[in-house]
This record gives C-alpha cells, structure tokens and sequence, in this order.
C-alpha cells in the first residue's frame, strides 16, 4: 500500500513541486498519473523512491515512513520498487543480459541467483534470445523492455513506470502498455507516469490527474480528458 | 567490488599512474628518512664510543692509592667502566707506540728508572656524566697524585652533527608532509574524475538499491590497490638504493659495517607496515570524502 498525506514539496527558493496532495494506492492497484509537463508527476515519484526530501506530510510505503527514513534504509526501499524512466538509462558497454545482472551484482547478490533469475525475467519481458545484444543493437521498445526487466530482478511489490513510452512509436508502445498489464496481473502494484491520453483510456483503469502540483481528478473508470 | 576497482583503475590509467608514482616517491621520501636517523643515532653512537678520560697518575703515586682512586671511580654512578694501566703497561704501551724513533727510545734507555706513572682510562655511561666525573676528581685527597686528567672531548663535533642531522630530518618531513598533501589531493581528485566518468553507473546503482557502501568500496579498494603496488615498488627502490649507497656511507664513515640494510631487513614489517597503513589510511579517507561528496548530492 502506498499513501500520500498532506504531502508538500517546495524547491528552494519557493518553486513547488507538490502541495497538499493525498493519495492512497492499493497493492496491487494499477495507476496512470497523468498531466501535463511541471505539474508535479515527477515529483511524486521521486519523494516516493526518497530521491527527494518531503518539505511537510507523510508518505508511506507498506511499514516504511519514506519521510523519516534514514538514508542507509534508501537501498533496501528501492529494492522494493522498480523504477523505469523515458530515458533507458542501459550502460552501452553491456549487453542486455549484464545490464540487468549488473542490477544483482551491485546488491550484492550471489552468482548462482543472478544466473537463475536474469533468463527468468528476460522471458518475462519476451527478450530471452536478445541477452547476448547491446543496448545500440536494440529498438526503443526493446531497450525500454530491458529496463523494465532490470526492475523487475529484486521481484518489487511497487512498478513505477515515468513516461516508459515517452520515446515510442505507436506499436512498440502498445508492446509496453501490454507488458506492464501482465507485470501487474502477477500481483505488481504499477504506478504509470504518462502524458500519452491514448494509453491512458486504452487501459480503462484508474487515472489520478495532476495540474499545478495538486490533485485536480482521481477516476477509477480510466477515461479522463486533459 | 574488486572486479569494479580494477576496472576504474585501468580506465583512468594515466591518473592512475601519476598517483602511483607520487605514492612511490612518498613512501622513498620516508624511508630515506628512516634512513637518516638511523645513521644519526649510528654516527653518534660512534663517536661517542670513543669519548673517555683519562687520569694520568703522579710516578711516585703508590698502587694503593691508584687502586682507591680506581675503587672511587667504580662507585660513581654515571661511570660505564673503569680500566687500569699498571706504570710497567704504560712504559711498555710507550714503547711500543714509540719503536720506529730511536732517538725516544735510547732516551727512555738512558733514564734509569721508569718515568711514567699509571693511568687509569674512565668511560662514562652517557656524554653528560662526563662533566660530573672529572669534578669528582677535584678533591684535594687527589691532587697530588693525579698529574693530569686528559678529557677528549667529541660533545662539539656530536652537536654539530645533531644540528645537520635535525636540519636534514626536518626537510625530508617537510618534503613527505607536502607529498602526503599532494598525493591526497591527486586521489581525490582521480576519484571525482572517475566518478565523473561512471556518474550513469552510480547513478543506476543508486536506482537499484545499490547501497552506499556498495558504491563507494571500489573506489576506496582502488586507492588501496594503488598503494599496495606503490608499496611494493618502494621497497624494491629502497633496497637498490641501500645496496647502491651503502658501501659509500660506509667509507665516509669509516666503518665495515653501516648495517643499513639489516636494520631495514630487521624492521621491515614496522617500516613498510606503518607506511602501508598511514598511506591506505590517508587515500582512503580521501575517496571515500570524494564519494562521499557525490553521493550526498
């Protein structure tokens, strides 16, 4: 579960980020956040991975209080929440399958599970006989799938998706929509940062619309005009 | 983790070297000061060695007064060791010193009796007990047997000595202080430079849930890396040095033996073990302070 209370962020001197915004998400739940450029999408998602510091207000993760958490418990709460950005942000001198064993190897992870859990999630995301490729021999939709796999390696209860298909074409875009569906069929609260309005009511779930750092609409039926 | 270290240390290899070499040149720094103070102490142990007084008895003082002076003398409490040279040793020592000059010689002949008086040699314990041994001889009990007290006095040349040595120390320290400060600043700025050049990998690994130490190990395991090859590089040069320079010292000093090297062999895991971990300890502190830095952003 996650929740936003009275959650304000102000970056200095007084540019605002968020202000006043409550939110509950339930496990399991999959949300688009939507809204236009500088309204506050972002954000939310950074004060949620504790990228950036609460200005006032209350978020919670599951037991975590992400605002009082100190900061040698950040690396266990992201290994609890993936996280995709528009930008691939793959490391060009790997292949697809070190990208995402890079993600295990730098937790600390033993050889033995990197070995058993990267082809898992590499058939996950439809990627398996593209291991041994590097990122500039991939499409946009792929590299965004390896990203997604990449996340999915510490088996997170939350997805965040920032703008996943910013970057896409139509059908590879669909491809993307298609398998974060699947990723929350498996029981994976998603969280999907979008400005794409077709994506939004082609999923038909719950929208939570943001305009000038607040919460203008929260609609559970997924269609919503902005 | 060691896997990362070596993979930075090769991506920045000139940064890499230029702080290998200044480590290097440290750590020789040190030891040359290891050095100096060690032939110091062996050069004024030397000289004063060869410090004594010598108490020149009166011909007419008999051996039982000599052997009272030699008793009082034994019981001074600065006095390392009290030697007695009978008047027949003397004239014999005399003689012997003397043996290529027969104009001394018949001289000695033509007198018929022995006109040389005992002397007794006095080695104090340390330079300064010196002063209160020769007072204690003033005591009018002895003046008219003692003829002469011969002090040969080192304490000019052991200062002087003292005041080079104190000179040359203070300079290589100042020299290794300033190598110490620059070669901090050369790792922590190799350290920005490198995770300059790996800021997308940081900045997956903090994403992923790498924790901080995770991000910040290779770094400090690549400034140990470095030291421990800076190490082992000095050690080498030191030894060529030592085996180079050590017989030259040893003729400036007239002596067979410096012992430079086995003092280095003796005391070779105190001297490179403490560089090792004062030099570890520094570059360190300095990635980790440089990543540190970083990852506070």
């Amino acid at each position: 579960m996650i929740e936003y209370k009275n959650v304000t962020k102000i970056y200095y001197p007084d540019v605002v980020g968020v202000k006043n915004v409550n939110l509950r998400v339930e496990p399991g739940e999959f949300v688009s956040i939507v809204g236009r450029s500088g309204t506050g999408k972002t954000t939310l998602i950074k004060l949620l991975i504790a990228e950036e510091k609460l200005t006032s207000g209350k978020i919670n993760v599951g037991d975590w209080d992400v605002g009082a958490i100190r900061s040698s418990e950040v690396p266990c709460l992201r290994r609890q929440i993936g996280v995709v950005f528009q930008d691939y942000k793959l490391l060009p001198q790997k292949t697809v399958f070190e990208n995402i064993a890079f993600a295990m190897e730098v937790c600390g992870e033993p050889l033995h599970r990197v070995e058993t859990i990267v082809p898992q999630v590499l058939k996950i995301v439809g990627l398996s006989d593209k291991s041994a490729r590097y990122p500039r021999q991939l499409s946009g939709g792929e590299a965004q799938r390896v990203v997604i796999a990449r996340a999915l390696v510490h088996r997170p209860k939350i997805l965040i998706a920032d703008e996943p298909t910013g970057n896409l074409d139509p059908i590879h875009t669909g491809e993307i929509v298609d398998l974060l569906l699947k990723i929350n069929k498996i029981g994976t609260t998603v969280l999907l940062v979008t400005h794409n309005r077709e994506v939004v009511n082609s999923l038909k779930r719950r929208v939570v619309m943001m305009e000038n750092g607040t919460i203008a609409a929260d609609h559970a039926d997924g269609r919503i005009n902005f | 983790m060691l896997k990362f270290a070596f993979q930075g240390l090769w991506r920045n290899f000139w940064l890499s070297f230029i702080t290998l070499s200044l480590l290097v040149i440290t750590f020789v720094s040190f030891n040359l000061l290891v050095s100096i103070n060690y032939l110091a102490a062996k050069l004024t142990q030397n000289i004063e060695q060869r410090i004594d007084v010598s108490v020149y008895f009166a011909p007419e003082a008999t051996d039982e007064q000599i052997g009272g002076v030699k008793n009082y003398l034994d019981a001074l409490p600065g006095v390392a060791s009290v030697a007695l040279v009978s008047r027949e040793e003397a004239v014999q020592l005399f003689r012997e010193r003397h043996k290529d000059d027969p104009e001394i010689i018949s001289a000695l002949e033509e007198l018929d009796k022995n006109p040389l008086g005992a002397t007794i040699v006095v080695k104090a314990k340390t330079i300064s007990d010196y002063p209160a041994i020769l007072s204690a001889l003033d005591v009018p009990l002895y003046q008219q047997i003692i003829q002469e007290k011969d002090f040969s006095d080192h304490r000019a040349l052991i200062e002087k000595i003292g005041r080079w040595t104190n000179k040359v120390r203070t300079g290589s320290m100042i020299l290794s202080i300033i190598f110490i400060l620059v070669v901090m600043m050369i790792v922590f700025n190799t350290v920005r430079m490198a995770i300059y050049s790996h800021r997308d990998e940081i900045g997956i690994m903090k994403l992923v849930g790498a924790s901080n130490w995770f991000v910040r190990m290779p770094y400090v395991a690549e400034s140990a890396v470095i030291t421990i090859f800076a190490i082992i590089i000095s050690i080498c040069l030191t030894y060529v040095f030592l085996g180079f320079f050590e017989p030259s010292i040893a003729r400036f000093l007239e002596s067979t033996n410096v012992g430079l090297i086995s003092y280095f062999n003796t005391n070779a895991l105190r001297i490179f073990g403490l560089e090792f971990i004062l030099m570890a300890t520094l570059t360190g502190l300095s990635s980790l302070t440089a990543v540190g830095k970083y990852l506070k952003k």
